[in-house]
Parts: structure tokens; sequence; C-alpha cells
């Protein structure tokens, strides 16, 4: 090993986070499931693009705002499944894995970072590649009425993935054992697209009056799905698609451009904090 | 007076070409009768002329720009060649029309004052049996506004109001007080805050105009016994607002594009007995909405692509829909209340819904199972609004769902226990929103 | 080298390492000998930086494992029990990673590829690999960034003859390049052949220190390994 000693180099310092990172991806890119989803949201996105076109509606157009308010469905559903599964598999890996790579001379957080950071490369590819294709067929049909609102959902579903890779990520530490993860990341996908809903639904209908509006706007804050989902249909269609209400919300957030600002500044706690927790649990945690 | 003037020669003026406006001219002259004033020499004043013409005399003024701030105050018709302009002072109406039966054609008519307390209009008829044919009027405040004047027909003229004020500082298009049987016809209005406004005015015609950007295209109530035909109200904030009226009749009207905030294609409070038949509702916010507005009858109506097809008080009630479309909107109905009492079809015949899933075996083009309209989701929307918020939501799709698979779920009573399979064979032989 | 002082650790339910000091010299190989569950993983752990001790203090060259975790595993390179590599990933890349990660040239990668015999598997993903190659391949990853500390859990556990002659040759190599060793083992035999000096663990505790001679010595007249530990136990057994 003297060799070894010898051929040591200090002037390749790339940093650890990019190296998991890079790591990360070729893992997760390699992954079969990962292939699987990937293949999935892209044929999903398509068949959507495509039927947005051939459906032809009432005048024969079907433009990218109503296409991609049906996509906004399929991303809900698709995109916290691929993000909660991927985060699990990564970090809910095998011990002697991990073992072995917090063994290194690298934080614990920057470890975790690194690996966030590679998983999102690797699905927001597999999104922004969906994104592409379906967008690029609409385009070819419709032309480019509506791009702009299309590529901010696009930013906004990156966004979504990004928030449910963190969620993951600080889930899987809590639950700690592996088969004990899945089963809490799925209860977690059900919580954040079902569950927290239509709580909230069966609250709303039970409540009158202004307050009650008032909570229901401060409950759009605690699931991030309903933040990006209300916040992309703003950008998508118009911010008349809620009607009166969309009136109110948007006043009560300050107008249409502040509106979307403050639901993606929300979103972002939504990564922010996550990973606060997370690196909390991590300093203090056995690995 | 009950017989309507003659309305011959009022094609829209879209494209005023010479040897048209000279064509015109002769009918006009011909239909006024009296006296032919030949055209004046240049840098006669129009009104000396007008103050020096007797009843029943035609005026014809040649291309140019004329002072405006005229009177009509005897029975005269002004007739314009060449599109010649009537430049108001800025203060008051430019034209008013005090005497009955008077005649303003192919004019540009612009610049009248600024008070909409004052009435300030291109033209403002006081008088009875009017006719406003063709004219082009620019930067007012109101168009034409009818203030007590009967019998009077407004036809072919273009209407741009003020766009660089706001809103609310501008006036309508065609405003009609007080003013009964009056035929409002092919005009297109722009740019104003309500299109066409139409208070106390039984018996008035609206036929084939088209009114786009403004707040509302027809701002209506309090008037009885009126016909809608073949206009068009688009890319407004909102559509028609119909309101406090009697024996409505619609059809053949487009109202399309109207989204604004809760913006509605057509809004109907207490208009009782309305009939709408061959409308198209199309991409507005909310398609129809409906308060207290009883036993009405929708029938072979397009509504398409609307975020809410429907809104209906729990007081609209007793209305039914036959053979309408309904396609692609985002919600069909929300009920603001318990039931509306609605009838989905009648003669063993509904309507068409694009969300229906249900078959037909027998092949008779009638659905065998019933189309329930409304999920769990439209019924917490009518009970909270702001559930709206969760539109698209996966958890509203599950209450879909649900109340699809699981009976006991349906918590909402409006159904079509006839639904139509085929939207192709819903209107053959109808013209669908077209000028008739 | 690597001074551990009263170093306490405990699970939910059972005390996993019980009041543990000892210390390793430099350039000395270390056993820890001991039943399983006898706290020789969770000691090893500390050290590097994996588990957190409830109390005492773990220094690696004067360097506090808690206080300065980055730069005390600088000097570490640390095996786990049952290294496993990522299915997808080839022998090639692991190793051009972990060099990258502990500034270690590239080229040297081809060099420790080759002396641990992988010129024909090393660009197979390790999800192929025998369980010769993936110790192999653990044994490369420890070698490459030439740390002066190695600490090696249960190396030896689940390997077939050759892997565990592999293994010898491995220590012995390591040890003659002037590394400080800690590995542990629950064969006797193994403690005896290759450290220096043995640490015997016995439910948490670190019972006895002894030389590879003074150990010999005692083995030789225990039944079994067994006895062995009962004899370091001595009394203090059924202790709750």
């Amino acid at each position: 090993m003297k060799t070894a000693k010898r051929a040591r180099t200090d002037a390749v310092a790339t940093s650890p986070i990019v190296l998991i990172a890079q790591r990360e991806l070729t893992i997760t890119v390699r992954n079969r499931w990962t292939v699987i989803m990937a293949g999935v949201f892209g044929v999903l996105m398509l068949v959507i693009a495509w039927a947005g076109v051939a459906a032809e509606g009432f005048d024969g157009m079907a433009d990218f705002t109503r296409t991609s308010a049906s996509m906004v469905n399929l991303v809900l559903y698709v995109v916290p499944l691929m993000a909660l599964v991927l985060a699990t598999l990564s970090f809910a890996g095998d011990r002697g894995t991990t073992e072995l790579l917090f063994s290194q001379p690298v934080s614990r957080t920057e470890v975790m970072l690194g690996k966030i950071a590679g998983l999102f490369v690797a699905i927001g590819g597999a999104m922004v590649a969906g994104f592409i294709v379906s967008g690029g067929v609409v385009l070819f049909q419709t032309g480019t009425h509506g791009i702009g609102g299309f590529i901010a959902f696009a930013v906004m579903t990156l966004l979504l993935g990004l928030i449910f890779l963190c969620v993951g990520a600080l889930a899987t530490m809590l639950a700690g054992r592996r088969p004990r993860s899945f089963g809490f990341a799925i209860l977690l996908w059900f919580h954040f697209v079902l569950f927290y809903d239509l709580v909230v639904l069966g609250l709303a209908s039970q409540l009158r009056g202004q307050s009650a509006v008032t909570a229901l706007f401060l409950t759009l804050f605690g699931n991030p799905v309903d933040l990006v989902r209300v916040a992309s249909l703003i950008v998508l269609d118009n911010e008349t698609i809620f009607g009166a209400t969309g009136a109110a919300l948007l006043r009560f957030l300050g107008g249409p451009e502040v509106s979307v600002l403050v639901l993606v500044v929300a979103a972002i706690l939504w990564v922010a904090l996550p990973l606060l927790w997370a690196h909390a649990v991590l300093r203090s945690q056995d690995i | 007076m009950t017989a309507l003037p003659p309305t011959a020669g009022t094609h829209p003026g879209r494209s005023a070409g010479m040897r048209r406006e000279c064509c015109m001219l002769f009918v006009a002259a011909f239909l006024v009768g009296g006296v032919y004033q030949p055209l004046p020499a240049a840098g006669q004043s129009l009104i000396s002329r007008i103050a020096a013409a007797r009843p029943g005399d035609t005026v014809l003024v040649r291309g140019g720009v004329w002072e405006g701030d005229l009177v009509l105050d005897q029975r005269i018709a002004l007739i314009g060649v060449g599109m010649p302009v009537i430049r108001g002072s800025g203060n008051g109406s430019t034209i008013t029309i005090t005497a009955d039966s008077c005649t303003v054609a192919g004019f540009v008519i612009e610049r009248c004052g600024r008070m909409l307390v004052h009435e300030d209009a291109g033209i403002l008829v006081r008088s009875k049996g009017n006719r406003i044919l063709r004219n082009r009027l620019r930067d007012i405040l109101f168009g034409v506004y009818l203030f007590r004047g009967r019998g009077n027909t407004i036809d072919g003229n273009e209407i741009t109001g003020r766009r660089h004020l706001d809103v609310g500082q501008r006036g309508s298009g065609i405003h009609v007080y007080d003013s009964p049987w009056n035929v409002i016809a092919g005009n297109t209005v722009t740019d104003v805050r309500d299109g066409i406004y139409i208070q106390n005015a039984n018996h008035t015609h609206i036929e084939r105009n088209n009114v786009h950007h403004v707040r509302y295209g027809l701002h209506y109530m309090y008037a009885d016994s009126n016909t809608f035909l073949g206009n068009r109200f688009e890319d407004n904030a909102a559509g028609a607002a119909v309101m406090y009226s009697r024996g409505i009749v619609m059809r053949h009207n487009v109202f399309a594009r109207n989204r604004a905030f809760s913006a509605f294609g057509v809004l109907l409070q207490d208009c009782h007995g309305l009939v709408a038949d061959s409308n198209i509702i199309d991409d507005n916010a909310i398609g129809i909405f409906l308060e207290n507005s009883r036993h009405g009858r929708f029938r072979h109506n397009i509504i398409a692509r609307n975020d809410l097809a429907l809104q209906m008080f729990q007081n609209a009630d007793g209305n039914t829909f036959t053979e309408n479309a309904f396609i692609d909107n985002l919600s069909p109905l929300v009920v603001v209340g318990k039931r509306t009492g609605s009838r989905w079809s009648d003669g063993g015949r509904g309507n068409y819904w694009s969300g229906y899933e249900g078959y037909d075996l027998d092949g008779d083009g009638v659905g065998d199972v019933p189309m329930r309209i409304q999920n769990v989701f439209h019924y917490l929307e009518g009970r909270n609004s702001a559930v709206r918020l969760f539109l698209y939501s996966p958890a509203s799709q599950a209450l879909a769902a649900a109340s699809a698979a699981f009976p006991i779920m349906q918590l909402t009573e409006e159904s079509d226990p006839h639904p139509l399979m085929d939207r192709e064979r819903l209107f053959t032989g109808h013209a669908m929103g077209r000028n008739p | 080298m690597i001074e551990v002082s009263h170093l306490s650790k405990s699970f939910e339910r059972t005390k996993a390492v019980r009041d543990v000091s000892f210390t390793v010299r430099e350039g000395e190989v270390f056993a820890f000998l001991g039943p399983n569950g006898s706290g020789k993983s969770t000691t090893l752990k500390c050290i590097v930086g994996l588990s957190l001790p409830d109390s005492g203090s773990i220094r690696i060259s004067g360097i506090d494992i808690r206080r300065e975790p980055r730069a005390a595993r600088q000097v570490i390179s640390y095996l786990p029990q049952r290294v496993v590599f990522p299915d997808s990933l080839t022998a090639r890349e692991i190793l051009l990673f972990h060099a990258r990660l502990r500034g270690v040239a590239p080229a040297v990668v081809n060099a420790v590829l080759e002396k641990a015999r992988f010129v024909a598997g090393a660009d197979r993903p390790a999800g192929t690999f025998s369980g010769g190659m993936t110790q192999r391949l653990g044994l490369a990853v420890v070698a490459l960034p030439d740390a002066s500390v190695l600490l090696l859990d249960e190396p030896t556990a689940n390997l077939d003859p050759h892997g565990v002659r592999r293994f010898r040759e491995f220590i012995v190599q390591q040890k003659e390049a002037g590394k400080t060793i800690i590995f542990s083992t629950h064969l006797l035999a193994e403690a005896e052949q290759l450290a220096d000096r043995v640490g015997i663990f016995v439910g948490g505790r670190l019972v006895a220190e002894e030389s590879v001679e003074s150990l010999q010595a005692v083995s030789r007249t225990a039944h079994s390994i067994e006895d062995l530990y009962l004899h370091y136990v001595g009394d203090e057994h059924d202790e709750p």
C-alpha cells in the first residue's frame, strides 16, 4: 500500500456531497424500480398529452392549460409516491453499505444531502423527460399558448419531488428499521395525498362563516401536495379556476403573483424543515 | 305607437364603401320622405343647417369633421355620406335627440362629455321612434342612451368606449332606461362598462349584437317579455346578468370566455318562466348561475368547458333541462342549499353528459342507468364554497369514486333518469349559435 | 494511538457496553475476543463514530471522535460486519468512489484492483459477486485510503478457508506497513494467531487485556472457549 501513500493527492478535492450525489445517481438510475416508475410517469404524461390533443375539445383545441391541468392530477399521485419509495430505498438501504459510507471522513449531514441531491437529479431527470416529451406533443399540435405556465408547473413538480425526498429521508430516519420504513412511507403517501384532504373536507362541511374559510386556507400550508396543487393550478389555468374562493384566497395571500410566491416559499419550507429535522435526528442517532 | 319602424337596409356596416353609402342614402331619404336638402357648401355649420331645416327634412352631411353638441329638436333625418365625423365639445352629449322619429345614420360620432350623472353620451335619445343606424361611436362615455324613449331602433352601430378609463368610470355601450319597445340589433360594443344596459324596458328585442371586453355584456333588470336572439357575449368579466324579469326568451346566443372571478356566462336572478334554447355557453368560470328563478326551460343548449356548468340556489326551483349537452365542465352542478327540484329530463329525453359512465344496452340512444349529476365533492362545495380549493385533489376524486361505487355516499338527489348517449344526434337540424 | 476510557453504551433494553477502557498503541494489532452480543461490535462502532456513546471518551491519534468526527475518521478505515456493496455498482466504481472521497489518486485504483486479483471482475456489478469477491473488495476498500488505523468487525465470519487465509495475509501485510489494527472475532485461534494483544469481552465488559502469550497460557488450561470466558468472568456470573 506504499503506492497509495505516494499517489495521494490533495489537488483532487471534489466536495463529498457531489461525490455521494454522483454515486447515488448511478445507483438510482440503475435501479429497476426507478426505471419502471420513470417509464410509467413518462407514458402517462404522453397519454394525457396525446388524449388532450386527440380528444379535440369543443372547437378542436386542447391547449397547454387544459392538458396540463390533467397532468396536475397525475403528478399529485405519482411524484410523491416515486420520491417516497426512492428515498426509503436509499436511506433504509443495506446496513453494511450504510455503515461503510458513514464511517468515511464525511459528516452525516453531508451524506444525507449528497444522497438527496443524487436522488433528486435522478427523479428530476425522469420528470423533465416526461414533461419535454408530452409538452412537445402538445406544442407540436397546438402551439405555444400557455407554455410559460407549463414550465412553471414543471418546476413545481420538481419541487414536489424534492419535498417528498426530504420527507421520505426524515421518515426513514424516524422509522429506523427497513420494513417499518416502507410501511411508514406508504402511510405518509396516503396521509398527504388522501387522508389529510379528506379530513379537511370533512371539517369544512361542518364549519361555516369567514373563520371557516380562513381555516381552510391555512390548512393548505399543512400539506405540500395542496400547496403545489393550488400553485400549479393558479399558474396553469388561471386564478379564476377556484371561483370566488380563489379570489378570496388570493386576497388573503396578497394578489396572484404574491400568492404563488407565498405558496412556493411555503413549499420550500417543506424542503427545509424536514431537512433540519432530519439533520437533528441524524446527529443524535446510532447508524 | 305599437308598430316598430321598418329596419330595411340595416346590415351591420363593417365595410362602408362609398357606393354603398350612396345607395343607403337614397333608401333612407325615400323612407324618411320630406324635403331633400342638397349637400351643403363647405364651411356652413351643421348646427345652422339643422336649425334651418323643417320637420320632415333630410339633411345630408358630407365627409369631414363637423362640430357636435347637436340637438335634434324637430323630426329630421341626419344622414352622413362617406362617414363624416361629428365631434363634440367634450361637454354634454355629442348629439341629443328630443324630437320623435328622427334618424341619425352613417356618422362617426365622438368626444362627448365626462359626466356619468348627466348621461353624457354619443347620442342621447329622449324621444320616440328614432332610428340610430350604422354609426361609429368612439371616445364616448355612454354610446347610445335611451332615456324614456319608446319604439327606437339602434341598428348596426359600432361602439367603442374609453379604454383608458377605469371600468367603474365608463358608461354603458347602449343604455336603455325606462324605455319599452325598442330594437337593439347588429351592434358591436367594446371597452365600455356594461355592453348593453337595460332597465325598466319591457318588450325590448335584442338581436345579433356582439359585445366583448366589457364588464357585463348585458346588464339587465326589471324588463319583461324580452327576446335575445343570436347575440355574442365573449371575453367579458361576465356574460349576461338578467334580473327581476319575466317572460324572457333567449335563443342562439353565445356566451363564451367570460372568465373573471366567479364570472358567469349567464346569471339569472328572479327570472321566472325563462326559455333558453339553443345557446352556446362555453369556457366561462360559471356557465349558468340561477338564483330564485323558477320554471325556466333550458333546451338544446351546449354548456361546455366551464369550470362549473351550473350553480343553482335551492330557491331556483322547478326548472327543466332537456336535450342540453354538458361537455367537459370541471364540475357539472353545485347546489347551494339542499335540492333544486329541477327536472333533468322530459318525455324520456334527458341531457347529454360527457362524464356519464353508464351504458345503453337497448341502443335507443338513452342511457340505461340514471346520471348522478353531483358527487359528494360537489355536494360539499355547495355547503362551503371554499371547498373548491380542493379541486383536482386526489381526495376530491376519491370522494367522487366513492359516491359512484357506494350509493350510501349519494347525498344529493339531482340525477338525470334518461341521459342521452350521443351528442351528435342531439342537435340535428338546429343551427347552433349562429345569427339567424 | 487509540484511547478508550470508561465507554458505556446502552440500547433500548440492554447495556451493550459497560465502562470499557483500553489503549491500543501505534503499530499494534489488537483483537476483541468474545461471544456474540458481548459488545465488540458496539465498541468498534463507537470508535468510528457510528454509535454514539452514553458516556466515556474515545481519542484516535489524540482526536476526540465526538468533537471532530471527520478529522478522526480521516485516519480510520472501517470494515463493517458483513459488508455489502450496492448491487449495481462495479468494483471499479466502488473503489473510484472511495478513492475520490478520501483524496486518493484514481490511478491507485487500478493497482489495487490488480493486487486484489480483480482484473476480470473489475467491471462486473457487485450484485454478481461471490462471497469471496465481496470480501476481497471490502479489504481493498479498507486498504485503499492508506489510513493509519484499521477497524475490522468480524472480518472472517462467513468466510470459506480461502477467505480466512486471505484475511490473515492481509493483516500481516498491513501490520508490516505499520498500521494500527483492531479486529473483532469469536475465534480464539484467530486472536492468538494474528494479534499482539487480546481484549476479552463478556457481557458488555472488557474483562481482560492479555498479551497473546499469557492468553495462550490460560487457554491451554481451558477445555473450551466458554471455559476461557468463565475464567475471566470469575464469580461475577448471573449479573443482571
